[in-house]
């Protein structure tokens, strides 16, 4: 990617290509604390979490900045404009996925001392999952490693699936204890997990598209969560 | 996306180009399609002009150039001995890099060839058709007042129009043009790129071009040269975002091939 005749082309690209592993790195670092946060009801580090949101903003916003210019004064064309293109893209999904985390370490904040510990549990193994995956579509941009971004967007199919049977599973122990206020941050605790799923399956599509120049068949992955 | 297909109007096999021992284009088979704008991409020396020049002979008239393979225009190979040469340039007309009007007024530069070639028997048909030309290269409103005036007086972009509908003139059904807007403004660029647009309708055009940007803005297909091989030729959309081989995308990309 970094072979262009212009070594200030080589410079955009590159400082693209760092920021957005910066983000997968904040994104990944921010997720294993929020579910330590939660699984512990660690208000300090929860409130870690939030703060560090901030940076992804303004990574994305120097991303977007960068690839505008670079569009606007090189008119770039194959790899660099299925790269800059996809940039955008990947920003904005890790941007989200911060969101998605920050969301997660406010609903620990909100929930009371008294949290029923063996709830947690599926949340935290799901967590830890989707986690897994993101470190996957992480490293797959890093590496241009196109049957690793492959293998994320096959496997977004069983964290829905752990989702799925998570939520009914909760739902049925909520019923029991009549635990509504906390059942219903950790439902949501559990939503934003599987949302942050398919946002790390959205960053493995692009990676495949910058490596491949070919979108992956959408419509051979039904989506199958609530 | 599927490819539309259109009517070809030059088919050209094996076409090897040779100056004296040295070989300039290597068996190049590229079908041109109608009506379509098509562009010639490649470094500098890669054969792009000699290309554009077997297709309507202007190597013959190079000394010790020789034109090997076949070249099909509506399906009659130009190469044949029934052919004129001089006709077979008005059919397939040509526009330099250097807009190069006669240093005469506008209108004799323009009703020159028609006058050659027996178009247009009187003043009134002449002056016609004069009108018609300098429409269609977008040039009339212009230079309505001035015909008289000397061609070479014009601004670039308008000396390279002329030259246009000099070409138009004589009735051609291909415009050839060699880097026909490297010596122009962007405005008077995209006067000329909206102009080959519009005459594509009517036209068979191939340009040569060094920016990739404008064989983006104005081909359908686009054909890249390296070295005197035709490397690849496709859908512009798909060279410029997936082309299939690397030299394709080392050259466009601006990398070290
Ligand atoms: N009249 C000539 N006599 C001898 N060699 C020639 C002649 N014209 C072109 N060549 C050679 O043929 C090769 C192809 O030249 P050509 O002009 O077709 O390239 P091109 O792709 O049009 O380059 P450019 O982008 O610089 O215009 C070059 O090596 C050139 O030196
Ligand atoms: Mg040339």
């Amino acid at each position: 990617m970094s072979d262009h005749i212009s070594s200030q082309f080589n410079n955009d690209i590159m400082f693209i290509n760092s920021n957005l592993t910066k983000m997968g790195g904040i994104c990944e670092d921010n997720l294993k604390k929020a579910i330590k946060a939660m699984t512990k009801n660690d208000s300090k580090l929860a409130e870690q979490i939030i703060s560090k949101d901030e940076e992804l903003d303004q990574i994305e916003n120097q991303i977007d900045d960068v690839v505008i210019k670079t569009i606007a004064l090189r008119q770039p064309v194959a790899d660099d404009l299925r790269l800059l293109f996809a940039a955008i893209k990947i920003a904005a999904a890790f941007e989200r996925i911060g969101d998605l985390i920050k969301n997660i370490g406010k609903r620990t904040l909100s929930i009371s001392e008294e949290e029923p510990l063996k709830l947690k549990a599926p949340i935290s193994d799901l967590g830890k999952q989707v986690n897994l995956q993101l470190t996957k579509a992480v490293n797959s941009h890093t590496t241009k490693d196109s049957k690793l971004a492959l293998e994320v967007w096959n496997s977004d199919i069983e964290i829905d699936k752990i989702y799925n049977s998570l939520t009914i599973d909760l739902v049925a122990a909520l019923r029991k204890k009549k635990q509504v206020e906390v059942g219903s941050h950790l439902l949501f605790i559990a939503k934003n997990l599987e949302r942050i799923g398919d946002h790390t399956t959205e960053i493995a599509e692009m990676v495949y598209y910058i490596i491949t120049g070919q979108q992956m068949d959408k419509s051979a992955r039904p989506k199958k969560s609530f | 996306m599927v490819d539309k297909i259109n009517n070809l109007k030059f088919k050209t096999k094996n076409v090897s180009v040779f100056y004296g021992s040295k070989q300039a284009i290597n068996k190049i088979s590229l079908d041109i399609e109608e009506k379509q704008i098509t562009a010639l991409i490649g470094p500098s020396g890669c054969g792009k002009s000699t290309f554009l020049r077997c297709l309507n002979r202007m190597n013959d008239v190079i000394s010790n150039c020789s034109v090997n393979g076949k070249i099909l225009l509506d399906g009659n190979n130009i190469y044949s001995d029934e052919i004129d040469p001089v006709l077979l340039r008005a059919k397939v007309g040509m526009v330099f890099q250097k807009p190069n009007p006669f240093p005469k007024s506008i209108f004799e530069n323009i009703a020159y060839g028609p006058r050659i070639h027996g178009i247009g028997n009187n003043r009134a048909e002449l002056t016609d058709l004069v009108h018609h030309s300098l429409e269609q290269a977008g040039l009339i409103d212009e230079v309505k007042d001035r015909l008289d005036d000397i061609a070479t007086g014009l601004s670039g972009g308008q000396q390279q129009r002329i030259c246009i509908a000099r070409a138009i003139a004589v009735n051609p059904d291909v415009i050839l043009m060699d880097e026909p807007c490297s010596a122009l403004d962007p405005i008077a660029t995209a006067k000329i790129e909206e102009l080959m647009s519009s005459l594509s309708k009517s036209y068979t055009i191939i340009i040569v071009t060094h920016s990739m940007q404008q064989a983006g803005r104005v081909s359908q297909k686009t054909a890249f040269f390296h070295m005197g091989d035709l490397i690849e030729y496709g859908e512009t959309p798909k060279i410029f975002t997936q082309p299939d081989q690397q030299k394709t995308q080392d050259y466009i990309t601006g990398r070290f091939g």
